[in-house]
């Protein structure tokens, strides 16, 4: 049975695993290589990462996580203080507790006309203030519901405990309450910032030009010539690595932050 | 330290009335129990003292200055909760020393003070510790450390010893008295608990369904209970209460108390004596099936059978179990003087 279960979970490891081996493999292939299916050997190039750092992929990291930054900035601070008045409160009903991911439901496809509007009317096209703006409208409310949960997990005699000892509302938040779900704070903004850095829908409508983010610059590399997968491979590992390894740090509190559960005191 | 008064308190949450426009006077530099069963309105009134939910109506006064609408901070009260609220991410001495630093209380002070209310309760070996670390009687001596060490005019306790094992909570109740003598403290201290509210308090207030029953000192609300509830809630066993119907046809004693205004008569366990133990005609006598006898070591309780539908129970010494088995009739005597009445409205009658 053990055995079962743990060569399932070997395969499944493979099966997830494999698209990143073959993404590594091609970043050190040259064309030809990569459009012959058959060979299994290839000499081993960097012509794919000189590309990726004479091209420009290194700016548009920058301006990924000038976005994401700014992003996770705002979302974390509204965020967690809309998420302590619906938990502590129950502002805005039952309603905004389990409906405020409802957002996400919509097709962007819906949200991205009108914004684009807004952007253009607001001579903010091809701006970072475009973008951020754009992934609020999907981080904010996970951000929130994510902090729902943690603050739940906060025994409420904590702060009445600090009000009652001599610190106003806001004082008891912040002394009492924030320090406690300070862990689910960062797990909720790594969360965040990985939604904003992948995001290649609004940030190619909204500011395709000389703000590219990360996402459309790999995009840019499928061309009229055809797509240069080399190339490509190498700016998708500049993208996927970072994340891998932050992911990897706060793996445990992400999947509690996820399921609502919020950490146990 | 301070008295508390309320006045017409009432406090609804929508269509429900959970306290009903109580007066209470809590007087200075004594315990005052609020003590009731699951619900009647006592931790509401602890937190409507504390500030902590905003009264519908009514006034608070502590130490004479009208409170009601003041912020908990502006109150100069510490309170103690049931699960301590004990902040799990600072040491002990953070924990003690945090209502000082929010008054403004630093330096040498504050470390004077919070070394004398931790040696006070014996956990100044623990200063550094996170609570985490601690045992069950530890968290509540630093959470009743970090309330003494306020010096504030008067203490809240919310059930602080519910939490606790049967041999701790006996413990803390005795270690609450001696710091109450020593630190003269006004201290209000809710509890489920009949007999800590019995053995703690210089006055027991008995709540029921968001109002209060009796206020009286321990052996008042003991042997003179306003009400039948009052007398049911507090004492264990519970009072034996019966119909006047039952008293007089299944214990056939005591006709005259049934008669006039008395509808329901209660009887204490511990008045429910054997026939043997009990000289004399001032005593009504009557035979019943004992069924369980349940030793507690000095004494037994027995539970007694005369009718298929009406059992009662007897607190007997266990000097005089010798005589009894379970399954057999025998004769019980009760002391006419013994015998508490209540009217149709659950009063008691005197």
């Amino acid at each position: 049975m053990r055995v079962t279960r743990r060569s399932f979970i070997a395969l499944m490891s493979l099966v997830v695993a494999f698209p990143y081996v073959w993404v590594v493999l091609a970043s050190f292939k040259s064309p030809e290589a990569l459009n012959d299916p058959s060979s299994v050997g290839f000499t081993p190039t960097l012509d794919n990462w000189r590309n990726v750092i004479d091209g420009g992929v290194l700016d548009s990291a920058v301006t990924s996580i000038v976005v994401g930054v700014v992003t996770v900035a705002i979302a974390v601070v509204v965020g967690t203080l809309g998420a302590y008045a619906i938990s502590r409160f129950g502002t805005g009903g039952v309603g905004t507790r389990f409906g405020i991911l409802l957002s996400q439901l919509m097709p962007p496809a819906v949200l991205v006309v009108p914004l684009f509007l807004l952007a253009f009317n607001l001579n903010l096209r091809d701006t970072v203030i475009a973008v951020i703006a754009s992934h609020l409208t999907f981080v904010l409310p996970v951000v929130t519901w994510f902090m729902i949960g943690f603050f739940d997990a906060v025994p409420k005699e904590f702060e009445d405990q600090a009000m009652v000892d001599g610190y106003g509302r806001f004082g008891a938040f912040r002394r009492v309450v924030l320090p406690q779900v300070l862990p689910g704070i960062g797990a909720a903004a790594i969360f965040a910032f990985v939604l904003s850095w992948n995001d290649l829908f609004y940030a190619l409508i909204l500011a395709g030009g000389n703000t590219e983010t990360l996402p459309v610059k790999i995009a840019s590399y499928n061309t009229f010539r055809g797509v240069e997968l080399g190339t490509m491979c190498a700016a998708i590992l500049v993208s996927v690595v970072p994340v891998l390894i932050a992911c990897f740090f706060v793996q445990r509190r992400l999947v509690r932050g996820i399921s609502g559960g919020g950490l146990k005191y | 330290m301070a008295q508390i008064q309320l006045e017409q308190l009432v406090k609804r949450y929508g269509d429900v009335e959970a306290v009903r426009g109580i007066d209470l006077h809590i007087p200075d530099g004594k315990v005052t129990v609020l003590v009731g069963p699951s619900g009647c309105g006592k931790t509401t009134t602890l937190r409507l003292i504390a500030g902590l939910e905003a009264s519908t109506s009514g006034t608070i006064r502590i130490g004479g200055r009208d409170v009601t609408d003041d912020e908990p901070k502006a109150r100069d009260l510490a309170m103690v909760f049931q699960n301590y609220a004990l902040y799990p991410h600072m040491t002990v001495r953070d924990n003690i020393a945090f209502g000082l630093r929010a008054h403004n209380v630093r330096g040498d002070e504050l470390e004077r003070r919070v070394r004398a209310a931790a040696e006070m309760l014996s956990v100044d070996h623990l200063l550094e510790r996170k609570p985490a670390a601690l045992s069950g009687g530890q968290q509540q001596r630093v959470a009743i450390g970090r309330a003494i060490v306020r010096e504030p005019a008067a203490f809240l306790f919310d059930e602080p010893l519910s939490n606790l094992d049967a041999k701790l909570r006996v413990g803390m109740r005795t270690e609450i008295l001696r710091l109450q003598r020593e630190l003269g403290s006004t201290i209000v201290h809710v509890t489920h608990d009949q007999e800590e509210a019995m053995t703690l308090a210089h006055h027991v207030v008995v709540m029921n369904a968001g109002m209060i029953e009796q206020v009286g000192t321990p052996a008042e609300v003991y042997n003179q209970p306003a009400t039948e509830f009052v007398a049911r809630f507090i004492g264990s066993p519970e009072m034996n209460v019966f119909d006047s119907r039952a008293a007089r046809e299944v214990l056939g004693m005591l006709p005259e108390i049934a008669n006039g205004t008395a509808v329901r008569v209660g009887i204490r366990p511990e008045d429910v004596q054997l026939g043997t133990d009990i000289a004399g005609h001032a005593a009504a006598r009557f035979m019943a099936r004992v069924e369980v006898v349940e030793l507690l070591g000095a004494n037994a309780i027995l539970t007694l059978r005369k009718r298929d539908d009406e059992a009662m129970k007897a607190l007997v010494g266990a000097r005089s179990l010798a005589a009894v088995r379970e399954g057999e009739d025998l004769e019980f005597a009760v002391e006419r003087t013994a015998v508490t009445r209540f009217d149709g409205a659950g009063r008691r009658v005197t």
